[in-house]
């Protein structure tokens, strides 16, 4: 009998996870009883193992799981605060009963009424960003990619700091274009 | 008649072993047998090996790295190494006990 066809003693999942280079160790090897043996004796006691067994892929995978998931409970967590504060520009923009400062001034009153400001807008965004920089920070350490995109990011950002014009330019872009869409929204509703 | 004192008396632990050699750099299973038995005269099976190997990976002392064709390379994780030089430092503490008493006798 080959040896190769001794790791089918050992556990499916055991299998999923070592049979490839498992197997590529028993080709290497010599055979005879001692090593039927030991691979027999390897099988029972995997059978018996207390502890589990998973890929480094089934481990990367659920760590990404997690991490997605914590990052989506960070959002929803600051969410309320950010319609708040949205809701609570939007409805000095306009008469509140034009759209959509009507429904910015409801949702803010609300929010006034249920006295949960300490709550919304402070422990929640605070718990938001501690979730947020622990993904950030577990995501920077597992993925050298991301590792090298951050690297890069920040490189280009620091560059384009160091040119004021650039940066002048870029603020009265943002500027103008925000001022021409508040006179023509005014203008569309007038 | 055993060809080393090892063959005489119980075997070092292969977890202990594995760590040792890992100790050295980043290797497969094969690279592990055969550094293995350089350094210690064990000639570990491949079960034996990877039953240690499990055990090893699910304390968290070493890790996997990307597989080469087949052959997966592994290395000590910094709790590993951590681990490694207080089991060694507390067996080099008994050897020296040991053999300072063997001397007097």
């Amino acid at each position: 009998m080959h040896p190769r066809l001794l790791i089918r003693l050992y556990p499916s999942r055991w299998r999923r996870r070592y049979e490839d280079e498992f197997g590529a160790l028993l080709e290497q090897e010599p055979w005879s009883a001692r090593l039927v043996l030991d691979v027999v004796a390897g099988a029972l006691g995997a059978h018996l193992a207390p502890y589990p067994i998973s890929s480094p892929e089934e481990r990367a995978m659920t760590s990404r799981r997690i991490d997605s998931v914590v990052a989506f409970a960070a959002t929803l967590l600051v969410l309320p605060a950010v319609i708040v504060l949205a809701s609570s520009v939007i409805r000095l923009m306009q008469p509140v009963q034009y759209q959509p400062a009507h429904a910015a001034d409801a949702i803010f009153t609300w929010f006034v009424s249920i006295n949960a400001g300490p709550l919304v807008l402070v422990v929640a965004p605070i718990l938001a960003l501690v979730l947020s920089l622990l993904v950030v920070r577990r995501r920077l350490s597992s993925d050298p990619d991301l590792r090298a995109d951050a690297r890069l990011l920040v490189g280009v950002s620091v560059r384009l700091l160091r040119r004021p014009a650039v940066v002048a330019g870029a603020l009265a872009t943002v500027a103008s274009l925000a001022v021409l869409v508040f006179v023509i929204d005014h203008a569309i509703a007038g | 008649m055993p060809r080393h004192a090892s063959e005489r008396g119980q075997p070092p632990e292969p977890g202990l072993l594995i760590l040792t050699s890992l100790a050295g750099g980043p290797k497969h299973g094969y690279a592990m047998i055969e550094d293995i038995d350089r350094i210690a005269r064990v000639r570990l099976g491949p079960g034996t090996l990877y039953g240690a190997l499990a055990r090893l990976e699910a304390r968290g002392l070493i890790e996997p790295l990307p597989d080469d064709e087949r052959r997966r390379p592994y290395q000590l994780t910094g709790l590993g190494r951590e681990v490694l030089g207080e089991q060694l430092a507390s067996i080099q503490q008994i050897a020296e006990a040991g053999l300072r008493r063997l001397a007097v006798v």
